[in-house]
């Protein structure tokens, strides 16, 4: 484990030799002294995990330098140690962000020792949780969140690379199981927030009479039952992203308290006076159709402009043609991975299989059929019958809606060309239709095609 | 004008070495060898009629007498920073100082002919 390094700058040279003999006793410590402020400020570049700072020091005071420290790296814990006890000093440097103020007596080696200690694990512990972010934003890195080939997943990138590069809201569409929190996750945590908290909450998990002070909080005595102060999930995701879950599902009294939260950026616990400030990024995601719902009267249309944003609409995985099979490797992969096997080849039988199969519950479900098919094939292969399909749910998903023959034959055309990324002729190969019939039908806007 | 008062007073000092005679007397050598730049600047900043001068030296001087020297001295150094941080730099201070002086060249020699 690296050294944890102490700057001390200190003219006396007499009470400098004292610190650092104190300080040094620790074999875990790398202590540097200097003898003015300005070498001080000159070696910020090797990035100390700690500064103890004199007050009066021959080319400034203590608090020139605290500032010029805390303007390079505001995180770096910097303790003002000073001969002088003068109250308005002390208060000055610790609104200027000291992390305290030592008078030099005999007391100071015992609470500087203290004091190196306690910034010494809450450094340990923010390195450890900047590591994890790290590594969770690895985790979320867009080539590990999505896997497909497909244009409409191609689309789906370049559309989540520009979402995380700016603070746009973005609301996400898709079917169950299309990976809407994990576009969410993958925005927030490739953007500039990525280190700042994802809060992610289900607006249909939570019931209805909690929901309002779940999101924002409430004080103390603010209904029965209400013992304590709590911070709602939109404070908890201040500096950061929050995630609204089936947003359509919030009704329609909290969505116009949601929309006043949206527009003022500021809230009000239930039960409270005091404003909050926020500085949150939202995202929402439905799996129903958000227009439709305005048109509904279900979803309040002002609220619906503030959050649409930057629309990001997850195609189903039967539209995703052959990233079906990229998907289904990658999920035996990962679970051979994690449970030490060897990892099974898929038969073309199989194959086959998963791509006339039509996934309602999208690439949840496939993942979750690849891990039984992993468990349930011999070893080496995963054959047709290792694959356990729902062998209804194909035929309930086509005629669940009652819809004109026109109308179905629309809904079939235009999944076979997202499937094919929209290639008409393969698109008429594959049904054994005219390609003319196609392009007559994109002529009447019966089809829509990519620009 | 010479003192037969022992001037220094090492238990603060011991307890801070914890014990580690070695660093005990680099303390007292890094003591020596930079009071007397000290002292000279306060005769300096009366000289300029620079009380900051002053004050800073004494101040610069506190911590080690502090924990070195015996209450007299101590007490000398505390007076002249205090009266010079109001600009103070009257014949009383002046006296101060002079017998800071004083007693700094003694507690010098004094702990070089210590055992």
């Amino acid at each position: 484990m690296e050294n944890f390094k102490i700057f001390v700058v200190e003219d006396d040279a007499w009470y400098g030799e004292l610190l650092e003999y104190h300080l040094s006793m620790n074999p875990d410590y790398a202590v540097q002294k200097f003898l003015n402020g300005k070498d001080c400020i000159g070696h910020l570049t090797e990035s100390p995990d700690l500064i103890t700072l004199d007050y009066s020091l021959p080319d400034g005071n203590g608090l020139d330098f605290l500032k010029k420290i805390k303007q390079y790296d505001p995180d770096i814990p910097v303790i003002i140690i000073s001969g002088q006890d003068n109250i308005n000093t002390a208060v000055d440097l610790l609104r200027h962000g000291a992390y305290d103020y030592l008078i030099k007596d005999e007391n100071t080696k015992d609470r500087l020792w203290n004091m190196v200690m306690r910034i010494k694990e809450n450094t340990s512990l923010k390195k450890q949780v900047d590591v994890l972010k790290d590594e969770l934003g690895k985790k979320y890195d867009f080539s590990k969140t999505i896997i497909g080939n497909s244009l409409a997943i191609r689309k789906i990138f370049s559309m989540m690379e520009k979402a995380s590069q700016t603070n746009i809201n973005v609301s996400i569409t898709g079917e169950t199981g299309t990976g809407k929190e994990l576009v969410a996750k993958a925005i927030h945590y490739n953007g500039e927030r990525k280190k700042k908290p994802f809060v992610a909450v289900n607006m249909a998990a939570i019931p209805k009479d909690l929901i309002e002070s779940e999101l924002f909080g409430h004080e103390r005595g603010s209904f029965t039952g209400s013992t304590g102060r709590k911070i709602g999930l939109f404070e908890q995701a201040n500096g950061g992203t929050i995630f609204l879950d089936e947003i359509a599902e919030l009704d329609l009294n909290l969505q116009s308290k949601l929309l006043r939260v949206l527009q003022e950026r500021e809230l009000t616990r239930v039960g409270g006076e005091e404003k909050v400030k926020l500085d949150v990024r939202v995202i929402v995601a439905t799996h129903k159709n958000l227009k439709e719902e305005v048109a509904l009267k279900n979803f309040r249309e002002d609220l619906y402009y503030r959050v649409i944003g930057l629309p990001i609409e997850l195609p189903a995985l039967r539209e995703r043609g052959s990233d079906v099979l990229l998907l289904a490797k990658y999920f035996v992969e990962d679970f051979c991975k994690s449970n030490n096997l060897s990892i099974p080849s898929i038969h073309a039988d199989t194959q086959e299989k998963l791509l006339g199969y039509h996934f309602p519950g999208n690439v949840r479900e496939l993942k979750a059929l690849m891990d039984v098919a992993t468990v349930m094939c011999n070893g080496k292969e995963i054959t047709a019958d290792d694959v356990n399909l729902s062998a209804t749910a194909k035929q309930q998903n086509l005629i669940s809606e009652e819809k004109t023959l026109r109308a179905y034959t629309q809904d079939i055309i235009q999944h076979f060309l997202r499937k094919y990324d929209h290639n008409v002729v393969r698109v008429a190969d594959k049904l054994d239709i005219g390609k003319s019939t196609i392009y007559k039908m994109i002529q009447n806007k019966e089809l829509e095609m990519p620009n | 004008m010479e003192t037969q008062e022992k001037l220094y007073d090492l238990s603060k000092l011991e307890k801070l070495c914890e014990g580690d005679k070695k660093f005990m007397d680099k303390m007292i050598q890094i003591f020596i060898r930079d009071t007397p730049s000290q002292i000279e600047k306060i005769k300096t900043g009366f000289e300029l009629k620079d009380a900051e001068m002053v004050r800073f030296a004494a101040h610069r001087l506190k911590p080690a007498m502090q924990n070195i020297c015996s209450k007299i001295m101590i007490d000398e150094v505390i007076f002249l920073e205090k009266e010079t941080e109001n600009g103070n730099l009257n014949e009383q201070v002046f006296e101060v100082s002079k017998r800071l002086e004083i007693h700094s060249n003694e507690i010098i020699k004094q702990l070089l002919q210590r055992d």
